[in-house]
């Protein structure tokens, strides 16, 4: 568990170190806090704008720090950074905990510094916030624990830019995967049962996504997604994020270093 | 060792993964239930950043409205229904793409106009948006001059929360434009609406309730009068009697509603 632990906290404090990032996260806000002044541009809707964009950037900030991990174990194995770590007492499947947990720790920080911001420019342009704002929030935790997962184990088995592209085509297309759902309700019989169970496979992080529905209910008076919703759905991204990452470690053993 | 280790390891990803497609379609199950908007739809590909695109797709279609060269080219109805039919699979929700759009496309092309609406009814942005099927409504009775076709919306309109009350007075007109405003069966609809209307809050609709049963009093009365005197048949005459003395009846028992001046109400 130490091993765990001091491999989790170096990969935390070598991505997070960086100046540079946190002076991006300040724009990101900013750039967020600038949807106020559309207001005459998107004919009022100035509030809808900030918050919706708000939710997009917060997703994006999830997905783009969770790649890293995508980066990371491919790039250590070519660097032979890996083998000097694997030489001594530490399993292989200690590191990749420790890269999983240092990884999706340092997303989460980010997460949480661009929600921050992100509720002081919300109070800032009066935009009511209740508790419900952290609905769509828990949805992109959920969203990290998968991709995260996904990262881990495309980075065991590819290179690079071949595990960070992979990784990003889950983020990409996980969002559109009802679509597979949407075509077997319209079949019958077993062409139904199998799209729904290659539908059920696939990293359907849709399911986790509520934002749209958040600022329905916020500014259209829809219906608001319960919270037991937004519980069963990360407990969802919690079980597929062990299962996907039980894979990684069983691939990542097999590997000739 | 190793190898058992690895072949239980293997057994619990492959009934792992059967655990999580049981719980994905039940969750999707769910979340269909939960949002009908987005089953109205076609699926969208933009890694489920579509409500914010919706947003941008809205300011770049309020920009091409205002360019008056691309607003008087030819075929620029077809493309604003495309661009709003577009914007609207993004966010199936955004009450003001359709109600604005729907405003733009109605002297053009009322059918489009109506689609939009309907799309709007079907995808559940209608359920706490009486402006919705009432101008769908609308555009059928002043743009497509079917008041038939106009009716389901009104009635739809009516049914949903705080709806102003000339939403049902104009239910009333279309009932009468559906029957070519004759005066005492138009007569009739309006005394029906007068009659229900009950209570100290009622007592501007029942006046301009009862305006409108006066003035579609005299013309039938006036039409009944001719009819009676051109007519030789006794039966027939009494039965147009008979409506005569109905009509009578009505616009007396509506006189005490009448305001003494003329009211400034809008009849609709």
């Amino acid at each position: 568990m130490d091993n765990v632990m001091a491999i989790a906290r170096a990969t935390y404090w070598r991505h997070a170190s960086s100046k540079a990032l946190y002076l991006l996260w300040i724009l990101l806000i900013v750039l967020i806090s600038s949807a106020t002044r559309y207001d005459v541009l998107s004919n009022g809707r100035s509030k809808v704008l900030v918050v919706d964009l708000g939710l997009a950037l917060i997703a994006l900030v999830a997905a783009g720090s969770i790649m890293v991990l995508g980066m990371e174990v491919p790039r250590e194995l070519r660097q032979r950074i890996a083998e000097n770590l694997l030489s001594k007492p530490v399993g292989r499947d200690q590191y990749l905990i420790g890269k999983f947990l240092g990884t999706f720790l340092f997303a989460f920080g980010n997460v949480v510094f661009i929600s921050v911001g992100f509720m002081i420019v919300l109070m800032v342009s009066k935009t009511p916030i209740t508790e419900d704002f952290l609905l769509p929030l828990i949805g992109i935790v959920g969203m990290m624990l998968i991709l995260a997962s996904a990262a881990a184990l495309f980075g065991t088995f590819l290179s690079e830019v071949p595990a960070v592209i992979a990784t990003f085509l889950v983020f990409w297309l996980g969002h559109s995967t009802q679509a597979i759902a949407h075509m077997s309700d319209k079949m019958g019989g077993a062409g139904q049962f199998v799209l729904r169970a290659i539908y059920g496979v696939l990293p359907n992080l849709n399911l986790l996504n509520t934002r749209g529905e958040f600022s329905q209910s916020l500014f259209a008076n829809a219906p608001s997604v319960p919270w037991s919703y937004a519980g069963i759905s990360v407990a969802y991204a919690l079980l597929y994020a062990v299962v996907l990452f039980v894979t990684a470690l069983l691939v990542f053993r097999r590997r000739d270093l | 060792m190793k190898q058992k280790t690895n072949s239980a390891v293997l057994i619990f990803v492959l009934v792992g993964f059967a655990g999580i497609s049981w719980v994905a379609n039940q969750i999707f199950d769910w979340k269909k239930s939960l949002s009908q908007a987005k089953v109205a739809v076609p699926t969208q590909f933009y890694a489920g950043m579509d409500k914010f695109l919706s947003n941008v797709s809205w300011m770049t279609l309020i920009q091409w409205q205002a360019d008056d060269l691309q607003m008087k080219a030819t075929g620029s109805g077809d493309k604003l229904y495309q661009k709003l039919n577009a914007l609207t699979n993004l966010d199936p929700m955004f009450a003001d793409a359709y109600l604005d759009g729907a405003l733009s496309l109605a002297a053009s092309n009322p059918d489009q106009a109506v689609s939009l609406l309907q799309k709007a009814i079907d995808s559940g942005a209608a359920a706490n948006n009486w402006k919705i099927p009432f101008y769908a409504g609308q555009i059928r009775l002043m743009n497509s001059k079917d008041a038939e076709a106009a009716l389901p919306y009104f009635e739809r309109a009516m049914k949903t929360p705080d709806v102003p009350d000339y939403v049902e007075s104009t239910f009333i007109h279309a009932r009468c434009v559906s029957v070519n405003e004759e005066p005492v069966a138009s007569m009739k609809i309006w005394y029906e609406y007068f009659s229900r209307l009950q209570g100290s809050d009622a007592d501007r609709r029942r006046a301009s309730a009862a305006t409108r049963i006066s003035e579609y009093a005299e013309s039938a009365t006036a039409a009944l009068d001719m009819q009676i005197q051109a007519t030789t048949d006794a039966d027939k005459r009494a039965k147009l009697s008979a409506d005569r003395l109905e009509v009578e009846t009505i616009a007396k028992d509506v006189a005490s509603a009448i305001p003494a001046a003329p009211t400034s109400l809008p009849a609709i």
